[in-house]
């Protein structure tokens, strides 16, 4: 794999939303995602910030075609997904998978720990029984959990607790790509960076990338490489993370970082008129 | 990828033979193993079994209605054996008597004995009752499965449940008898057609709320069939709300099947059933109350009882609802 070939890239991806009334006329159109394109490294943590409301959710259901886009197309290792066959879909649904953000409903709450592993494997096709017994224990214990915590149901575990377990279903596929939307949001801050940081010690050791989705600046600052910002629709800026919080370009991506809380209000005020900064770098901290 | 332990499990396949009994054992033997942190949670799992012994012992309003049940049930089984009359059996001479030692409730117009008739119409009315109950369930949880998963599904079969649900139950199934003809297997499928759509609503209801959680998203993520999906993923959650509406079609259908029978246009005479005995007793309330009387407490007992046993279930699987319809409507 060279360098410059990304895993997952999204190319002038549109999703445009008909909201009929009760007949089923056409009232209006709602443009959730409008020509976005941004591509994804192996290895690299992508995140994509904006407001709630701004698309970022539906362009990850996009990638992980969950929906189809009204318009454009989502390239999985320079191959566009429309044009895939079936077991290629399927093929590709167990390379991208997905982290979600409520912890408490994203495990059937009537099924085994295990056997809700055990099911991902099923629908991938794994016939393998002691195959798919490897996986799954090596997936709980990568997360740090043991073989024992896969006779238990899900709400005998804490939230971050399950969001690891989450975590455990993604990568017992061997995926290459996860896609994390608002994977942390519902945590508080101390977990969230239990998982953040696991999050960054899978990637380090298989070598996968990330689609970080959040609304929250400070976690994709933590974790990402690069940062796309998203408004309305679109794709606003896009630049490494440094970069961005050092030199925003656009006048949205300013006062988004302006929105960031200090850890030191007043210390960070007369920073800021001390050097008669502009807006923009009081987001630097 | 590959860690090197743990390929000699105990549980080769982690969906079929893990149980409960063979976790949470790793505690300590002896008095000291609740203090430790890690066996905690193994006594909380082996308890789990007596704690739900528990909540149904001490729930008054499950075990009253499972008493009743449970004695009529046993009655009904063993009863007739017990009995010597049939229930078909005529004797003339003795007609219109009331409780002795011979007949213990006496005899109705054709001399037949009491007790035997409405202990064999009791086997009619809980056959047909416990037959509606499965059946309509079992229709009902498909259409209501699939309704709730697709949405052209949900256009077309929910208007036809509306269309049967807006027919008065008795009236519906007087017309479906009508059209099959008068006999024990057509009552069961025409109260079937009558409940079913009262199941159908239910399960609709609560599947759409379990589809809407992450789980099922993520599930059609991995590309899951919908099948798969519906039968294996969200069906185990909406089990409890179609055992609570089974129960009170169980009942339900009970007393629609001796309505009809009363009518005229359920069970055929001369095969007793509740109904039966009590169309039979219509005409002579004055000279023999009995054959209204016992037939009418059966019918009052078993529905009681079935009824009871529903809210004590529906308080057992769902607090929230029990609590909320007693306040709104029961008590105050």
């Amino acid at each position: 794999m060279t360098e410059n070939a990304p895993v997952l890239e999204a190319r002038e991806l549109t999703k445009t939303f008909t909201l009929r009334n009760a007949i089923g006329f056409k009232t209006s159109e709602v443009h959730a995602v409008d020509g976005v394109s941004f591509s994804i490294q192996p290895g690299e943590t992508y995140g994509l910030v904006g407001e709630s409301g701004c698309g970022k959710s539906t362009t990850g259901r996009m990638l992980q075609a969950l929906i189809e886009p009204t318009s454009g197309d989502i390239v999985f290792h320079g191959q566009p997904i429309s044009e895939f066959s079936r077991a290629e879909q399927q093929s590709y649904r167990s390379k991208v998978q997905m982290i979600f953000q409520d912890p408490n409903s994203s495990l059937n709450p009537r099924k085994r720990i295990g056997s809700i592993l055990n099911e991902t494997l099923v629908i991938q096709g794994i016939r393998d029984k002691a195959e798919r017994r490897k996986r799954i224990v090596s997936a709980i214990e990568e997360v740090g959990f043991g073989e024992e915590h896969l006779v238990r149901y899900p709400h005998e575990f804490s939230g971050g607790q399950r969001q690891r377990i989450g975590i455990a279903r993604a990568l017992v596929t061997h995926p290459e790509v996860i896609l994390c939307d608002e994977a942390v949001s519902a945590l508080d801050v101390s977990i969230q960076a239990q998982i953040l940081n696991l999050l960054n010690r899978i990637q380090e050791e298989h070598g996968l990338s990330y689609l970080f989705i959040s609304h929250d600046l400070s976690v994709v600052r933590y974790v990402a490489d690069r940062i796309g910002v998203m408004c309305k629709g679109k794709l606003v800026e896009e630049a490494p993370v440094d970069e961005l919080f050092a030199h925003p370009k656009d006048e949205y991506t300013k006062k988004l970082l302006d929105s960031i809380p200090h850890a030191h209000p007043r210390a960070a005020a007369a920073a800021a008129t001390a050097s008669g900064a502009t807006a923009g770098e009081g987001g630097t901290r | 990828m590959t860690k090197p332990a743990h390929t000699t499990p105990q549980h080769p396949e982690p969906e079929a033979g893990l149980t409960r009994e063979t976790t949470g054992t790793s505690g300590p033997a002896g008095g000291s193993s609740a203090a430790q942190p890690g066996s905690t949670v193994g006594l909380e799992r082996l308890s789990m079994r007596q704690l739900v012994f528990r909540r149904v012992t001490s729930n008054g309003l499950i075990m009253t209605g499972g008493i009743i049940v449970v004695i009529i049930v046993l009655l009904t089984t063993f009863g007739p054996m017990v009995i010597s009359r049939g229930p078909l059996e005529l004797n003339i001479q003795d007609r219109l008597q009331g409780p002795s030692g011979d007949y213990l409730l006496g005899t109705d117009n054709y001399g037949r004995d009491l007790l035997s008739r409405v202990l064999h119409g009791a086997r009619v009315s809980l056959f047909v009752g416990f037959a509606v109950a499965i059946l309509s369930t079992v229709i009902g949880y498909i259409i209501g499965m699939y309704s709730a998963y697709f949405r052209w599904a949900d256009a077309i079969l929910m208007r036809i449940c509306d269309g049967f649900m807006a027919f008065p139950a008795i009236l519906l199934a007087i017309a479906l008898m009508a059209v099959l003809g008068a006999k024990t297997s057509n009552v069961v499928i025409a109260l079937t057609v009558v409940f079913t759509p009262y199941v159908a609503r239910v399960v609709r209801s609560s599947a759409l709320v379990v589809k809407e959680q992450t789980f099922v998203e993520a599930l059609r993520a991995q590309g899951a069939s919908s099948n798969r999906i519906i039968w294996l993923n969200m069906a185990p959650n909406v089990v409890s709300p179609a055992i609570i509406q089974a129960t009170f079609i169980f009942a339900d259908s009970i007393i629609t099947e001796a309505a009809l029978s009363f009518l005229g246009a359920g069970v055929p005479p001369p095969a007793p059933s509740w109904g039966n005995i009590l169309l039979d007793g219509k005409t002579l309330i004055f000279n023999n109350p009995w054959m209204t009387i016992v037939p009418g407490a059966a019918i009052i007992l078993t529905v009681l009882g079935i009824n009871l046993l529903g809210d004590g279930l529906r308080d057992l699987f769902d607090p929230h609802t029990g609590k909320a319809v007693r306040k709104g409507g029961g008590r105050k």
